[in-house]
C-alpha cells in the first residue's frame, strides 16, 4: 500500500462522500421534522441526473448552469410532493407512510424507464476529459467540481439550520411538533420547507451523478439505499451524524475497492454491511437522539 | 351472518373448481398466465401473512430469491429433484427470515423497512461475487419439470399458493388473530400482557418466507433457469406488497384478488404497452393507500353490505 494510492483512494472517497451527503442530509432533515423516512426521496437525485442530462442533450446547457434550474424544479417538484401527497399520511400508520413514499419511488422509476429507457447516459463536457492534478492525486474536475459543490450546499444548510428563523422553525419542529405549534410555528409550512430542501440537494447530487457517473432509471434507486444506510449510521434525523457518516461510507467503499482483490465489487456490499452492524449494535446510530 | 358464509362457501366452491377444471380446457399460453397468477397468489398471501403480524417489510423478493438459489444450486450441485429441492429453498428461506426476524427485533417500522429493502441488494451482491458456487451473473440453467408440460407445473404451482391462503384463515381463525393483532396495534402494550412478542414475529417471519421460498424453489424448475437479477429482483417485492394492499390488507381474500387482478392486468399492460406494469402498480400503490386503504375485498364488502344489509351477531366482538 503506497502513500500515493491512499491519497487518491481518499481523493476517490471524498468525491463519493460529497454525493452521498447530498443525498442524506435532505432525507434525514425531513425525517427529523416529520417523523417520516422518505422512500421517494433517491429519485429526486434521478430526476435531477435526467434534468442536466436533458438541458446539456438538448439545449447544451453545461451542468454547471442547469444546476440553478435543477434546484428551482426540485424544491418546487418536493413542495408538490408535500402538499398533495405526504401531507395527507402525516397522522396515518407507518404502514401507510412507507407504502406511500415506496408508491411514489416505484412510480417516478418506472416513468423514468417508460420515457427516458434503461440506458445509460453520460454527459461529455468540455471538463470531463480533464482533471485536477495535486501531487500524485488526480481527481476528474466533475468530481471536483462535485466535492466543493457538496462542500458549499452543506455548508449553506448548517447557516440556514443554526443561523436564520426558519433553521429555528425546522429545529423547533423536529424537537417537539406540538409545542412548535403552540410556539406559533405553521408546521405545514415548515413540513414544505422541509421536503423541498431535501429534494433540491437530492437533485443538486442528480446533476453531480450526471457528469462523474452513468444517468439511468435505477440510479436514484441505489443512492436512496445508499442514503439510507447513511442516515441510520449518522442517526436518523441527525443532520450532523449524516454528514459525518457520508465520509465514513464514501471513504470506507473508496478503500475496500482499492485495496482489496475484487474490491469494487465487493465496495457495494459495504454499506449493507454497515447498516446490518448499526442496526444489530446500535440502532439510533454514531449521533441519533432516540 | 349466515347468508355470508352462504356466499363466501359458494364463491369458495365455485373458484376451486374453476381452478381445477378450467386449466384442462387451456392452451400452453393460459396455463403460463395461471402458474403466474398462483405464483403470485403465493408471494401475496405470504407477504400479508407478515403485514398481519405488523411486520411491514420490502423485500419479499429476498425470501424468493434465496427459494430459488437454494433449490437451483440443490439440483446442479447434487442432483436432488424438485419436490426435494422445493423443500430446501423453503427452509432456506425459513431460517434466513428467521434469522431476519431475530436480527430485527428491536427494529420497528422504517428500520425494518430498510433492513428488508437492502436485504435484497445485499443477497445480489452476494449471489453475484461467488460465481464459483452460485454461477454469478450467468446463472443457472435447469432441466425443465415435468419434461415442460404445463399441466402438472400449474398443478404444483396451485399447492404452492394454496398453502399461504389455508396458513392465513388458520391464523385468522386462532389465538394467533388476536396475538398478531396486539403485536400490530401496540407491541409494547403486548409484551406487557404477557405475549412473547418475540418468538411470535421470528415465527410470523420463518412461516411467510417459508411459502415465499417454496414459490422460489419451484419456479427456476418451472422456467428453467435462473439469474441473480430475476431472483432478487426488487420488482418481485413491489408486486408482493401491491397485490394485498389493492386486494385488501389484512384479509384472506384480499391478497388473492389482487394477485389475480393485478397478474392479468399487468400481462395485459406489458404485452400490449410494453414494461408500463410496475409503473401502474406505483399508481396504484399511491392511490390505494390514500383513498381506499382497505382495497378491493373492503370496497366489494360495503358495496354488498349496502345492498344487504347484515345484521350485527351479538355478542362477538367485530374482527377485521
Amino acid at each position: 500500500m503506497s502513500l500515493a494510492l491512499l491519497a487518491q483512494a481518499t481523493a476517490n472517497g471524498l468525491s463519493l462522500a460529497g454525493l452521498y451527503a447530498l443525498v442524506s442530509v435532505g432525507l434525514t432533515l425531513v425525517f427529523g421534522v416529520m417523523r417520516i423516512l422518505n422512500f421517494a426521496h433517491g429519485e429526486f437525485v434521478m430526476l435531477g441526473a435526467y434534468a442536466s442530462f436533458w438541458l446539456f442533450t438538448l439545449w447544451g446547457l453545461d451542468p454547471l448552469a442547469s444546476l440553478a434550474v435543477v434546484l428551482v424544479l426540485m424544491t418546487g417538484l418536493g413542495a408538490l410532493i408535500q402538499t398533495t401527497l405526504v401531507k395527507r399520511v402525516l397522522a396515518a400508520p407507518h404502514l401507510n407512510q412507507i407504502l406511500l413514499t415506496f408508491g411514489i419511488a416505484v412510480t417516478f422509476q418506472n416513468l423514468a424507464l417508460l420515457l427516458w429507457t434503461g440506458d445509460l447516459r453520460a454527459i461529455k463536457v468540455w471538463y470531463s476529459a480533464s482533471s485536477l492534478t495535486l501531487g500524485p492525486v488526480s481527481l476528474s474536475l466533475g468530481r471536483t467540481f462535485g466535492i466543493g459543490l457538496a462542500m458549499i450546499l452543506t455548508g449553506l444548510l448548517y447557516l440556514l439550520l443554526f443561523r436564520t428563523e426558519y433553521g429555528r422553525a425546522l429545529r423547533a419542529v423536529a424537537q417537539d411538533p406540538e409545542a412548535a405549534l403552540v410556539m406559533g410555528i405553521p408546521i405545514q409550512r415548515v413540513y414544505i420547507l422541509a421536503m423541498a430542501i431535501g429534494a433540491a440537494y437530492a437533485g443538486a447530487a442528480g446533476v453531480v451523478a450526471s457528469v462523474s457517473m452513468f444517468t439511468y432509471p435505477l440510479i436514484g434507486f441505489l443512492f436512496g439505499l445508499k442514503a439510507f444506510c447513511v442516515v441510520i449510521l449518522g442517526g436518523l434525523g441527525s443532520v450532523f451524524g449524516a454528514t459525518v457518516a457520508s465520509l465514513i461510507l464514501g471513504l470506507v467503499e473508496s478503500f475496500v475497492g482499492t485495496f482489496f482483490a475484487q474490491g469494487s465489487s465487493w465496495a457495494e456490499a459495504i454499506s449493507f454491511v454497515i447498516l446490518l452492524l448499526v442496526l444489530l449494535l446500535r440502532p439510533k446510530g454514531l449521533f441519533g437522539v432516540e | 351472518m349466515r347468508r355470508r358464509v352462504t356466499v363466501a362457501t359458494t364463491g369458495v366452491a365455485v373458484l376451486g373448481l374453476a381452478c381445477l377444471g378450467v386449466p384442462f380446457l387451456l392452451g400452453n399460453y393460459g396455463l403460463h398466465l395461471l402458474v403466474l397468477v398462483s405464483m403470485y397468489v403465493a408471494l401475496s398471501a405470504s407477504w400479508n401473512i407478515l403485514t398481519l403480524a405488523g411486520q411491514l417489510t420490502l423485500g419479499h423478493a429476498g425470501f424468493f430469491g434465496v427459494g430459488a438459489y437454494t433449490s437451483a444450486l440443490l439440483a446442479l450441485r447434487l442432483g436432488v429433484p424438485f419436490p426435494l429441492g422445493m423443500a430446501g429453498g423453503a427452509v432456506g428461506a425459513a431460517i434466513l427470515a428467521a434469522g431476519v426476524g431475530f436480527i430485527c427485533l428491536r427494529l420497528r417500522g422504517v428500520y425494518l423497512a430498510i433492513a428488508t429493502l437492502s436485504l435484497v441488494e445485499a443477497l445480489k451482491i452476494v449471489v453475484l461475487n461467488v460465481p464459483d458456487f452460485t454461477e454469478g451473473p450467468i446463472g443457472i440453467t435447469l432441466s425443465p419439470v415435468f419434461r415442460g408440460a404445463r399441466l402438472p407445473a400449474y398443478f404444483v404451482m396451485l399447492g404452492v399458493a394454496i398453502l399461504p391462503v389455508l396458513a392465513t384463515v388458520w391464523i385468522k381463525r386462532s389465538k394467533l388473530h388476536v396475538i398478531f393483532g396486539s403485536i400490530r396495534e401496540d407491541e409494547g402494550a403486548a409484551q406487557m400482557l404477557g405475549i412473547n412478542t418475540t418468538a411470535y414475529k421470528v415465527f410470523a417471519f420463518a412461516l411467510s418466507a417459508f411459502f415465499a421460498g417454496l414459490a422460489g424453489g419451484f419456479y427456476p424448475h418451472y422456467i428453467t433457469y435462473t439469474v441473480p437479477d430475476t431472483a432478487f429482483n426488487i420488482g418481485l417485492s413491489i408486486e408482493a406488497q401491491i397485490m394485498p394492499i389493492l386486494g385488501g390488507l389484512y384479509t384472506v381474500a384480499g391478497p388473492v384478488v389482487g394477485a389475480v387482478v393485478l397478474t392479468l392486468v399487468g400481462e395485459y399492460l406489458r404485452t400490449t404497452f410494453g414494461a408500463a406494469n410496475l409503473l401502474i402498480y406505483g399508481i396504484a400503490m399511491v392511490l390505494v393507500i390514500l383513498w381506499f386503504p382497505d382495497g378491493l375485498v373492503g370496497l366489494g364488502r360495503r358495496w354488498w353490505q349496502a345492498r344487504v344489509p347484515v345484521p350485527v351477531r351479538e355478542g362477538v366482538a367485530d374482527v377485521r
